[in-house]
């Protein structure tokens, strides 16, 4: 039998230690042959009329999709070699040389990255339109889509970029034989030495994650600490915290939580309790730098699958509120607006509910007195009447009303960040009206707008008489805004890019069907790729936990069987184990949890949006895939123990 | 009457390559008894051991524990069965090496719910006679060979039940340690009159018991008594013995 015979037949042998390490590389494979295809063929401006570059973000996605399953083979690489340590060991004790081990795993592990590598390359090609189609319709684009196979040079990226992963295993297991000491092969594997702690640790532990969680959920804009650490180095601070806390909190919380169970005897010495209890003990500190991956892992994939989510599923919602108009500009070409109208007017499928047209003044308001280091001392501010607000609100069927007197003033902003934003409630605001200052009394902030804030960004409504005094002045910068509402918004495509052409960038052109769909387009894109991201670390994290608890049911195989002879039935030895891995697959998916609902506080408050919702279905689906992962486990645990 | 065995066979494999390992064998262990079972390899006795374990179980014959068919129990049954009425001892001692020797001694009153007060109790007798109370708060692999199989003897006994099964119990030992663990089974089994059966290749070992079974092939070949005979003169009778079926066993 030649050495590639033995390798062929040892990866049949134990195919069913591999099938899920190549399940999680194939999804790898999948998901790096997509975006490459993606980055390519997919014309840019599918995606927000090219304002995105999709062939960047796609790179950088692979890039780092490629870090991560270079170092999770690694790992996986790590734990087949231990696990057949021994048989190592027997062929070198039967007079095979080093040279041939290290030849024969090599074999054996590049046959495997092989066989994976043309699986997933078969299976990628044949589900790739199906991708295409879901990244499209992620994206609502409506087009046709032409890419159905992917070109050779995809292909050829993927395969050397693969083939480069397997042949690095391939070296770690062949550089493995040479480190057997034969002198080992008949001592029992590592004598297992009763884990200690400390209460310091412990305090430790909770003092980084306390203090990470604090930094995280802080006014980044009144934050002293913020500001000292700067905006770049900040959030380096706090994941770093989180993880270190993380990883003592495996290392010693739950080695101390142990101990006290151990004490209390009447707990511990009952049925199977002290077995599975001192079995954990070892295990968590063990493992604790795994477990500590796998909370982190699960903590970012759904931050990074919720947080895309939101944003996706929160589009319409947002642009509603950004765009209460369909269509706003600014006239500063009265021909323009009557080509405008005619179009309008003539295409009978597209009624409009309302067209109004608003008198304003533009205007620079000092508004140093905020001290927001965002928006600076002056800002450009429109000026409205009371009287045009509340006509505008009764078209927008919105109920604020106002009557101001005097020099009071009503400041309307739509905020997508609340410290970002400022709260001008309160103040006393000069405005610069050529060369006079006009001191307002600022008596409400509505955070909300009668206008698109992508043609008028700050408003502000004043009483009709202050108002009208300023139009009256010569010099004053008068502007004339155009409102247009649709009764069906959504379908208005044509329409828009007909009356864009007859505007110039200076009108300030804005429109809620562009800004829904280029949201569509970005947040989609995020969306596909995140969740093809999800899909690999959740199988990544499964595998690992999977491939390590397989090691150790075999390890401790003897003892169960010593138990069954003690009299324990099979019945007490599953719910015992089931208990076992419970514990050790809810710990870190729990510490995930927690961490990443942390994660999307602090990111709720620096967008306003909700994250409730999106957050609540991120956490259920990646659940549900990770108990999978804790089924095959059970399962195999069980049928190693107990047969 | 502990144990009673009547014609009990075993055969493994299936048809056309059927391997017995057992040929009828019949036989009793009384209360109170110290029976050693000696045998070249392949001459049955792990087999026997098995199934008076319960966790095999005979191809034909009858076998009654404590006056109870094992044959017609169910596996819930027997578990429960081992767990009260059986001990055993193993010859690489078999600790949980996560767990101290105290909890390791204290094992089978755990599982069987006995209270906290009641175990404490019986591990200090126990620890007391098996001289382990030095070692009670280490764990397995601070101690000593001779000190794991004191352990696990003591694990053994604590449930007192009403028969020990001892497989070998100082193949790992030194002979001094093998002396001291042999005296202490040999002390439990006339201050406690615990009934032992003890498996053995070592004449140095079954001259410890009262009464001798050889086995060969599966079948019962002698039995020796020791009939108030010392226990070196019971030796020498043992490897006449030996010598005249042949040596090896």
């Amino acid at each position: 039998m030649t050495l590639l015979q033995m390798a062929w037949k040892n990866i049949l042998h134990n195919l069913s230690m591999y099938v899920l390490y190549v399940f999680t590389m194939i999804l790898a494979i999948i998901t790096f042959l997509t975006f490459s295809v993606i980055a390519r063929e997919v014309p840019s401006e599918v995606a927000s009329g090219g304002f995105l570059d999709l062939s960047a973000f796609f790179t950088g996605a692979s890039v780092i999709l490629l870090l991560f399953i270079t170092l999770f083979s690694w790992c996986c690489h790590a734990f087949f070699l231990k696990k057949r340590k021994q048989e190592m060991k027997l062929y070198s004790m039967l007079g095979m040389a080093k040279k041939q081990i290290g030849r024969m795993l090599f074999y054996e592990h590049l046959l495997l990255g092989v066989g994976t590598l043309v699986i997933g390359c078969l299976i990628g090609s044949a589900l790739l339109r199906l991708f295409v189609m879901l990244l499209m319709s992620f994206m609502g684009y409506e087009g046709s889509v032409s890419v159905s196979f992917p070109a050779s040079s995809d292909l050829g990226y993927t395969v050397i970029i693969f083939l480069g992963i397997t042949l690095l295993t391939s070296v770690q297991s062949y550089h493995f034989s040479y480190r057997l000491k034969l002198s080992e092969l008949f001592q029992v594997e590592g004598e297992k030495v009763e884990p200690t702690s400390s209460w310091l640790l412990v305090v430790l532990a909770f003092l980084c994650i306390g203090v990470g969680y604090r930094l995280a959920l802080e006014n980044i804009l009144t934050s002293h600490i913020w500001k000292l650490l700067g905006l770049l180095l900040s959030p380096m601070v706090i994941v770093g915290l989180v993880i270190i806390g993380t990883f003592l909190l495996f290392h010693t919380v739950i080695v101390l939580l142990f101990k006290i169970v151990k004490k209390h005897k009447a707990t511990y010495w009952n049925g199977l309790n002290m077995v599975g209890a001192s079995q954990l003990l070892h295990r968590v500190k063990d493992n604790a730098v795994m477990l500590t991956a796998v909370a982190i892992i699960s903590a970012v994939t759904l931050t990074v699958v919720g947080t895309t989510y939101a944003s996706y599923s929160i589009n319409k919602e947002y642009t509603a509120v950004s765009n209460p108009n369909s269509m706003m500009f600014i006239n500063h070409n009265a021909q323009a607006v009557k080509q405008i109208n005619q179009l309008i007017a003539k295409d009978t499928e597209r009624p409009l509910a309302y067209h109004a047209s608003v008198q304003a003044l533009l205007t620079r308001a000092d508004i140093s007195t905020l001290e927001n280091p965002f928006l600076g001392q002056e800002q450009e501010v429109a000026l409205i009447s009371q009287s045009m607000f509340n006509k505008l609100t009764s078209l927008q069927r919105k109920d604020e009303k106002l009557t101001l007197q005097g020099r009071e003033a009503v400041v309307l902003t739509i905020d997508y960040s609340e410290p970002f934003g400022a709260n001008y409630e309160g103040a006393s605001i000069p405005l610069q009206v050529k060369g006079k200052n006009v001191e307002l009394q600022v008596k409400e902030h509505i955070h909300d707008s009668v206008f698109n804030s992508g043609t008028a960004s700050t408003t502000v409504v004043l009483s009709n008489d202050l108002f009208h005094k300023l139009l009256q002045k010569k010099k004053a910068e008068r502007i004339r805004y155009e409102l247009y509402q649709f009764k069906d918004e959504a379908h208005v495509k044509g329409l828009t890019e007909e009356i864009e052409k007859r505007l110039t960038d200076q009108d300030l052109f804005s429109s809620y069907y562009q800004e829904y769909t280029e949201g569509l387009g970005i947040f989609g894109l995020l969306l596909f790729i995140s969740s093809f991201f999800g899909l690999v670390f959740v199988s990544a994290v499964g595998t690992l936990l999977y491939g390590k608890l397989r090691i150790e049911a075999e390890n401790n195989r003897d003892r169960y069987q010593l138990l069954i002879k003690m009299g324990v039935t099979k019945k007490e030895i599953t719910a015992s184990i089931f208990r076992q891995l419970c514990i050790l697959f809810s710990l870190p998916l729990l510490i995930g949890i927690v961490h990443s609902l942390v994660a999307m506080m602090a990111f709720s408050k620096l967008f306003t949006i909700s994250l409730k919702g999106p957050m609540t279905v991120c956490v259920i689906l990646y659940s549900g895939i990770y108990c999978l992962f804790f089924i095959a486990t059970l399962r195999r645990y069980y049928k190693t123990v107990l047969s | 009457m502990i144990v009673q065995a009547r014609n009990v066979s075993k055969t493994y494999g299936s048809n056309g390559h059927l391997n017995k390992a057992l040929d009828n064998i019949t036989m009793t262990i009384l209360e109170g008894e110290f029976v050693g079972l000696m045998g070249p390899s392949g001459a049955g006795k792990t087999s026997l051991l098995n199934i008076f374990s319960t966790i095999d179980t005979a191809s034909s014959g009858e076998i009654k524990i404590m006056g109870k068919d094992i044959n017609a129990m169910k596996e819930a049954e027997l578990a429960n069965f081992r767990r009260h009425e059986l001990g055993f001892v193993f010859q690489d001692y078999h600790l949980l090496d996560t767990l101290s020797v105290k909890d390791n001694i204290v094992l089978p009153l755990a599982l069987s719910g006995v209270p906290v007060h009641e175990i404490e109790k019986r591990a200090q007798e126990i620890a007391h006679k098996l001289d382990l109370v030095d070692v009670l708060s280490q764990f397995p692999y601070q101690i000593s060979g001779g000190q794991k199989q004191r352990a696990a003897v003591a694990r053994a006994m604590i449930a007192k039940p009403r028969l020990v099964l001892a497989d070998e119990p100082t193949g790992a030992l030194d002979s001094k340690a093998a002396t001291d663990v042999l005296e202490r089974l040999q002390t439990l089994n006339q201050t406690d009159r615990a009934t032992i059966l003890l498996v053995t290749h070592d004449a140095y070992a079954a001259s410890f018991c009262q009464r001798i079974i050889f086995m060969k092939d599966g079948r019962f070949d002698q039995e020796l008594d020791r009939r108030g005979r010392s226990r070196v003169e019971f030796f020498h009778v043992i490897l006449d013995m030996l010598a005249t079926l042949g040596g090896n066993a």
